[in-house]
């Protein structure tokens, strides 16, 4: 809305813009110094920089793939986990939990989003690590190990393990997104629902079907936050530099391995792989943030 | 029909279930490991420093407990004015470009990979200014993670005050610094929750202090540009560590990292009237 006097005051840039100006000045320069530093090891290795799997001082050759996969199988696996735990526990919060159980849940739900990452991690190294891989991990070694997914024998860290803990910390995150998705879906149409003599299971069905393009959102957002998490994983994903198609494997991940390297990288290309794995990092991630952004935008949610 | 409403209560009350008894169990872990270890160290785990790898003793985390304390601090400092200001320029000035690019850049900022802001700080400050690893910068990486939380979180807090007063305060030509004055008192309950969310956030806060903290947990700062150890830190490695004793300090310094953020976070949450809810 404009109103004469607002215009008239607009002529000159107000005092509490500065704000906002050193804010988008800081990250602008941030992002420079990012794309400088990265440009090093993006001019000798090229691409090779993200698709080499050699980590080699020796040859000073810096390759991150296994860095790359390693972050798109902990957070593809992650994010299958957390959806099905978000989208269940999102439709059990609005139709079945009732005034003060859902009410605490919904708060236990919040802490859990700003719980400190480095504590996941911690209890994941040390109490769900030694708990799934004796039980479940072995079990599914066992059963399933035919599979390449399960052909190594669970010890310590793994990409099911650093998964797992990753799940278990974008769930809430993901199910608080949905809850307020599904919650926005019309009363005129939920009426109709009942009106026409459907059961609750009808009810949840076609009201899932409704709000399918914003889940795709919430995904993609939850995706685009889980990407980046560095602490949880780091400390359970065993550190390896290697490509494997088995989740029970060690390996790493981007920020894990930036989180390891980092202290001991002395020559400047090793330090810039780094830098430019970063970078991929968070033109990734964010690439999942605008998308989820734009298709929530378009979708029910204002 | 029936089979199929219990079928569906069954399978998403299973889900919520899994949802939530990890935090429970790492809760239950944290108290539990952490309380013994606070009962063998005693009130000295709050006074002394940490211990040295592989002995019995357990020291304590005063030093690292300082150093978090001071960066969150002059990060509350830089980030809570910076935060207010564009809030309320967002607020009043929302149609101009300035305030547009602004809010969608603040949306994006909260999504930001955390470690990605930590690195940039370190190459921007610590490499390319030359300051190192001291506790100013290690503050900056904290401010800017908290910003966009405490930004947004005004933002909303001072829409509604604005919507009700704004024609008439403009009628009575009042200056913007006066309805910026009543903007704050008005959406005060939002505002002081958005500092809280912040700070519980950042307190936490582990991997952009990866490039601007020192891993010598020895040390205490005595200025805003000496090195500073910090408590997310020391969790993360001593956790890694192979010391038994390193370890248990780990355990404790949970406990106590895992208290102060939960308070500060329910605090918000009291702060904030009943059915209000923040981002």
């Amino acid at each position: 809305m404009n109103y004469g006097v607002k215009k008239a005051k607009n002529r000159l840039i107000p005092f509490s813009s500065i704000g906002i100006l050193i804010v988008i000045a800081f990250v602008g320069t941030m992002l420079g110094a990012l794309i400088y530093y990265s440009l090093p090891a993006l001019m000798k290795e090229g691409l090779l920089v993200y698709t080499t799997n050699k980590w080699d001082p020796n040859t000073n050759f810096f390759g991150g793939l296994a860095a790359v996969y390693g972050t798109f199988v902990v957070s593809l696996v992650a994010i299958t986990i957390a959806m099905l735990l978000a989208v269940g526990s999102a439709i059990f919060l609005n139709e079945f939990a009732l005034g003060k159980l859902k009410e605490f849940l919904i708060i236990v739900s919040d802490l859990m989003v700003g719980f400190p990452t480095v504590i996941y991690g911690f209890w994941g190294l040390y109490v769900l690590g030694p708990t799934l891989n004796p039980t479940l991990f072995t079990w599914l070694h066992k059963k399933l190990g035919f599979l390449p997914l399960f052909s190594t024998t669970p010890i310590g860290g793994s990409y099911l393990l650093a998964a797992s803990v990753l799940a278990i910390m974008i769930t809430p995150f993901a199910s608080s997104l949905i809850r307020e998705i599904y919650a926005q879906v019309p009363e005129v149409m939920v009426e109709g629902i009942y009106a026409l003599g459907l059961t609750r299971w009808d009810a949840i069905k076609i009201k899932l079907s409704y709000i399918a393009k914003s889940l795709i959102g919430a995904l993609s957002l939850a995706l685009g936050r889980g990407i980046g998490e560095t602490m949880a994983v780091v400390l359970t994903i065993g550190g390896a530099l290697k490509v494997s198609t088995s989740l029970l494997s060690p390996g790493i991940t981007i920020p894990s391995l930036i989180a390891n390297q980092f202290g001991s990288a002395y020559t400047q290309i090793e330090q810039s792989a780094l830098f430019s794995l970063a970078l991929l990092l968070f033109v990734t991630g964010m690439s999942f943030i605008v998308i989820a952004k734009l298709v929530l935008l378009r979708g029910s949610l204002k | 029909m029936r089979v199929r409403e219990v079928l569906a209560l069954t399978l998403t009350l299973a889900a919520t279930v899994f949802m939530f008894a990890p935090f429970f169990w790492i809760l239950g872990t944290i108290i539990y490991k952490g309380v013994s270890v606070l009962a063998k160290a005693g009130f000295s785990f709050l006074v002394d420093i940490p211990p040295l790898p592989g002995f019995n003793s357990l020291g304590g985390i005063a030093n690292v407990l300082e150093g978090s304390l001071l960066i969150v601090g002059m990060a509350i400092a830089i980030a809570a004015p910076t935060s207010l200001l564009s809030a309320i320029y967002i607020t009043l000035y929302e149609d101009s470009p300035i305030a547009r690019l602004g809010r969608t850049l603040l949306d994006l900022m909260v999504e930001f990979p955390t470690i990605v802001v930590g690195i940039s700080v370190f190459l921007v400050f610590g490499l390319t200014l030359g300051l190192g690893l001291n506790a100013l910068v290690a503050s900056i990486a904290l401010a800017l993670i908290m910003i966009p939380y405490t930004t947004i979180q005004a933002i909303e807090a001072m829409r509604v005050p604005k919507s009700m007063i704004y024609e008439g305060a403009v009628a009575l030509g009042l200056r913007e610094s006066h309805i910026a004055k009543i903007l704050l008192i008005e959406g005060r309950r939002g505002v002081i929750t958005g500092v809280l969310i912040g700070m519980a956030k950042i307190f936490g806060e582990t991997a952009p202090l990866l490039f601007t903290t020192t891993t010598s947990f020895n040390i205490f700062a005595n200025s805003p540009l000496s090195p500073v150890s910090a408590v997310p830190v020391l969790i993360y490695v001593y956790a890694f560590s192979p010391y038994t004793n390193w370890q248990q300090v780990a355990w404790g310094a949970s406990l106590i990292l895992s208290l102060v953020v939960l308070s500060i976070y329910l605090s918000a949450r009291l702060s904030l009237g009943k059915g209000d809810r923040y981002a």
